[in-house]
């Protein structure tokens, strides 16, 4: 997919572990792992707000596009 | 309506159809080894109201036709009656209880809370097939049975696709009109058309499942 989750950077960067970010966003540990490793179709708004929040970053910190090689 | 019960009463009507179907097969088998006579009936117009019998050629001796009440009776103790009527039966009976089945496992889903899934979708999908086939087989059902039974039927009668015309030789025709069930066929492309619903609502549902 030409759009990169960096859930795992920012979780480094802030020292945090899988299970703490989802229990503080409110998400399960599954759909966590799901959305770091860019298995989901989308990421709903109040998601991301909740994650930029927990992880005191901006949503460009969290997402990126790469451009798909053909 | 609750689905669970629901759920419990199509369960029960789908081991109730095909205990039903087996018995009735097993019966019209036995029928003609227990020496018993087999009735079948087609419904005419132009008949006689009152009984009348009628002469057709090559009239076997195990076999009586006659005419009662606007009803073209034969009787006979022949197996291959038997025979064709427990195939229709069990033709009949199983899609019966394939519709029972595929409906079933709607309501299974429903009860489940996951009502939009392709399961679903497919088996309403099935249903609506069989809903729309079962009037169609009914229909033909009519035709085969007539000129599979009634004796010298190729010579005796003129055959139209909505009917067939029994010669009678004594100039009193009669019409055979075979019943269409479209309650049956409406019902049927209503399922089909709920079926094209619930795709769309299964892939509604993969995208809101697959939104994080």
């Amino acid at each position: 997919m030409a759009i990169i989750v960096n859930l795992d950077v920012m979780l480094a960067r802030r020292k945090m572990k899988m299970k703490e970010l989802a229990d503080e966003v409110g998400i399960s540990q599954t759909n966590l792992s799901l959305l770091k490793n860019s298995h989901v179709r989308g990421i709903r708004f109040n998601t991301l707000e909740k994650l930029c929040q927990v992880l005191q970053c901006q949503p460009g910190d969290l997402l990126e596009y790469q451009e798909e090689k053909s | 309506m609750r689905a669970k019960p629901l759920h419990l009463l199509l369960t029960l009507a789908l081991w109730l159809v095909l205990t039903l179907v087996l018995l009735s097969a097993v019966f019209a088998l036995a029928l003609p080894l227990l020496d018993e006579q087999l009735l079948t009936s087609w419904q005419v117009q132009q008949a006689e109201t009152s009984r009348a019998s009628i002469n057709l050629t090559g009239s076997e001796t195990n076999l009586r036709l006659q005419i009662a009440k606007g009803e073209l009776l034969l009787e006979t103790s022949a197996f291959s009656l038997a025979l064709s009527r427990a195939l229709t039966i069990l033709l009949l009976g199983g899609m019966v209880g394939a519709i029972i089945y595929f409906l079933r496992q709607l309501v299974a889903d429903v009860t489940c809370g996951r009502p939009f899934s392709r399961r679903s979708a497919s088996a309403l999908q099935k249903a609506g097939y069989l809903l729309v086939t079962l009037p169609v087989v009914l229909y033909l059902e009519v035709f085969a049975r007539f000129y599979l039974f009634i004796p010298g039927a190729s010579q005796n009668s003129e055959f139209n696709f909505s009917h067939i015309r029994l010669l009678t030789g004594n100039g009193n025709d009669l019409l055979i009109y075979p019943g269409f069930n479209a309650g049956l066929l409406l019902a049927g492309c209503f399922v089909l058309v709920m079926a094209n619903a619930f795709n769309i609502g299964a892939e509604l549902q993969t995208d809101s499942d697959e939104i994080i």
